[in-house]
């Protein structure tokens, strides 16, 4: 189980880059009621028969870890989901990519807090491969858009401490504005 | 608060630089990876992140990659980071720590020391692509 929302989103996400995709947009609705994630990407997808097996805690993908026999990612998360009145929804084509949708109810009482929003972005930019990342971050009215590739060319790369300082300055800046908005 | 844009990490960028290009001119010959699984993460690997980041920023390093990977299967000795430093052997520290990613930066990078109580592992074989 996650402590944060924060790291439910950055582990769902990076299934996406793991997954081999090239392109994946990640965003983040709030209205006050829901919290409502979106994660769509273009990796290897999923057959039907891999995608009912997905939310069963005895199978992972063969391979992926040497020697583990469960996968608790998608179970935790729809466990998570069921326990706060929300929703997740899988849908995958193999060799085309996945969109995995969920929500909470934003004022259940067993919904774990936020967390640091910019770090999980931040450390889902700098996970290694060549990939872009859409963000987006809505609260209410208000939102804010970033995507990896367009960070990393205005901070000169997302490997050097430099580059990583600057970038979580930027990403915790936007989110400070967020938070202030109604 | 003014919102900052993507045009002022540009001209911070630009003024960084500068600074830079004056402390070092050679290549980033220098890896750290960061265990960053969902083990790693539960067991702080966030703060080591930044501890890393922090103490290669006041060191001035500026040949260091930072990169971080997934579980590496040593969840037991998690966070884990592994230090890539030309001329010395590549090692895997376990339970790397705040303090401790400090040092690693101070006393591997900077000293060219290992820290002996913190070596964990070489890296296997199967996760190493051979060069």
């Amino acid at each position: 189980m996650h402590a944060t929302l924060a790291d439910v989103i950055a582990d769902t996400a990076q299934n996406s880059i793991e997954a081999g995709a090239r392109h994946v947009t990640l965003s983040l609705v709030e209205d006050g009621t829901t919290i409502a994630v979106r994660i769509t990407d273009d990796g290897k997808g999923m057959d039907e028969a891999t995608q009912a097996r997905a939310f069963n805690p005895f199978y992972t993908e063969p391979g992926k870890h040497d020697r583990r026999k469960v996968g608790l990612g998608l179970p935790i998360l729809k466990q998570l989901c069921e326990a706060t009145d929300g929703t997740v929804s899988l849908k995958s084509r193999k060799g085309v990519g996945t969109e995995l949708s969920y929500s909470f109810s934003a004022t259940h009482i067993d919904l774990p807090p936020m967390g640091d929003i910019a770090e999980a972005i931040l450390m889902l930019f700098n996970y290694p491969g060549d990939f872009d990342l859409a963000f987006t971050h809505r609260k209410g009215t208000e939102e804010y858009s970033i995507s990896r590739l367009e960070l990393a060319d205005a901070v000169g790369g997302l490997e050097s401490a430099e580059g990583i300082t600057l970038a979580k300055e930027f990403l915790e800046a936007q989110e400070e504005e967020l938070q202030g908005a109604r | 608060m003014a919102k900052l844009t993507l045009e002022d990490l540009r001209r911070l960028r630009g003024e960084k630089q500068k600074a830079m290009e004056m402390r070092d001119a050679s290549n980033k010959d220098v890896q750290v990876i960061v265990g960053m699984g969902t083990c790693g993460i539960a067991a702080g690997a966030k703060d080591t992140f930044t501890a890393l980041v922090n103490a290669i920023s006041d060191k001035g390093l500026t040949n260091v990659l930072i990169r971080q990977t997934g579980c590496m299967g040593l969840c037991h000795s998690e966070p884990t980071v592994e230090v890539v430093v030309p001329g010395m052997p590549t090692v895997i520290y376990g339970n790397v720590d705040a303090a401790t990613a400090k040092d690693v930066v101070e006393k591997h990078i900077v000293g060219h020391q290992l820290i002996d109580d913190k070596i964990l592992d070489r890296p296997s074989i199967d996760i190493v692509k051979e060069a």
